[in-house]
């Protein structure tokens, strides 16, 4: 991905659309885009091959939006997270397609829900958000989350129930990954506290 | 000559559509699958509320 970045940025700067200071950007803005559109490219693929496009399709909306605002777990290399992201995937794919509408399922989507405008945004290494932002992204992420679970209750009274357990698979999965990064943060947190207590002790 | 001008004006094409890329992901938390390169320091010009 990253040579492939490297071309289209020196064709570029050899067109004179782009200046070569702004090589690292424009780098950037590549990567970026090829990763942005792979989820959607994913969920054709991986759908078509199980027969179910639709369900993929409707349900990787939810999962790119909201996480794009939310943020969530990310794969330090690039392969583990083209391998992990088909897996997670195929999985959703199945879990959608085979059950049924339920209390439980409810629940969870709620979890889901009050998890992403509690916990949300997390951010990553590679993209720390500034205060400010992180203010504006919690925002923009309760609005978002709370659209889809109208749509997801739309979709329930309308009847059309393997829709809704569609759309709430993706919030489901996008809440899903924050977890590990949630477990993370308290951890940091309680190993903090210890020390601060050790020391105090001393 | 001709070339040159089609050649020029797809690359001017495919940096607006670069350029629109850096405004959303100025603008949002973090990419959408499960890497996200790092970032320039000169994505922040990118943002709406400077």
């Amino acid at each position: 991905m990253e040579q492939l970045a490297g071309v289209i940025v020196s064709w570029l700067i050899r067109q004179e659309a782009i200046e070569e200071e702004s090589r690292e950007l424009y780098e950037y803005a590549v990567h970026s885009f090829f990763l942005g559109i792979t989820p959607l490219i994913y969920a054709v693929i991986i759908g078509g091959l199980m027969g179910e496009v639709r369900t993929s399709i409707v349900l990787i909306l939810p999962f790119m939006i909201i996480r794009k605002f939310s943020g969530g777990f990310h794969a330090k290399r690039e392969w583990v997270c083209l391998v992990s992201s088909c897996l997670l995937l195929f999985g959703c794919i199945f879990t959608a397609s085979h059950i049924e509408h339920n209390v439980l399922f409810d629940a969870i989507v709620i979890w889901a829900v009050v998890s992403l405008i509690v916990c949300s945004p997390i951010d990553s290494e590679n993209r720390r958000l500034e205060p400010d932002e992180k203010k504006l992204r919690k925002k923009e992420t309760t609005i978002i989350s709370l659209f889809f679970y109208i749509v997801y209750i739309g979709l329930l009274l309308l009847g059309k129930q393997s829709y809704a357990v569609c759309i709430g698979t993706g919030m489901i999965l996008t809440a899903g990954l924050q977890v590990p990064c949630i477990i993370k943060n308290i951890a940091k947190k309680c190993r903090k506290m210890s020390f601060h207590d050790t020391r105090i002790e001393k | 000559m001709e070339k040159t001008t089609i050649s020029k004006s797809s690359a001017k094409a495919v940096a607006s559509t670069l350029e629109r890329m850096l405004h959303i992901e100025a603008n949002t938390s973090s990419c959408i699958l499960l890497h996200q390169p790092k970032a320039p320091k000169e994505l922040k010009q990118f943002r709406r509320d400077k």
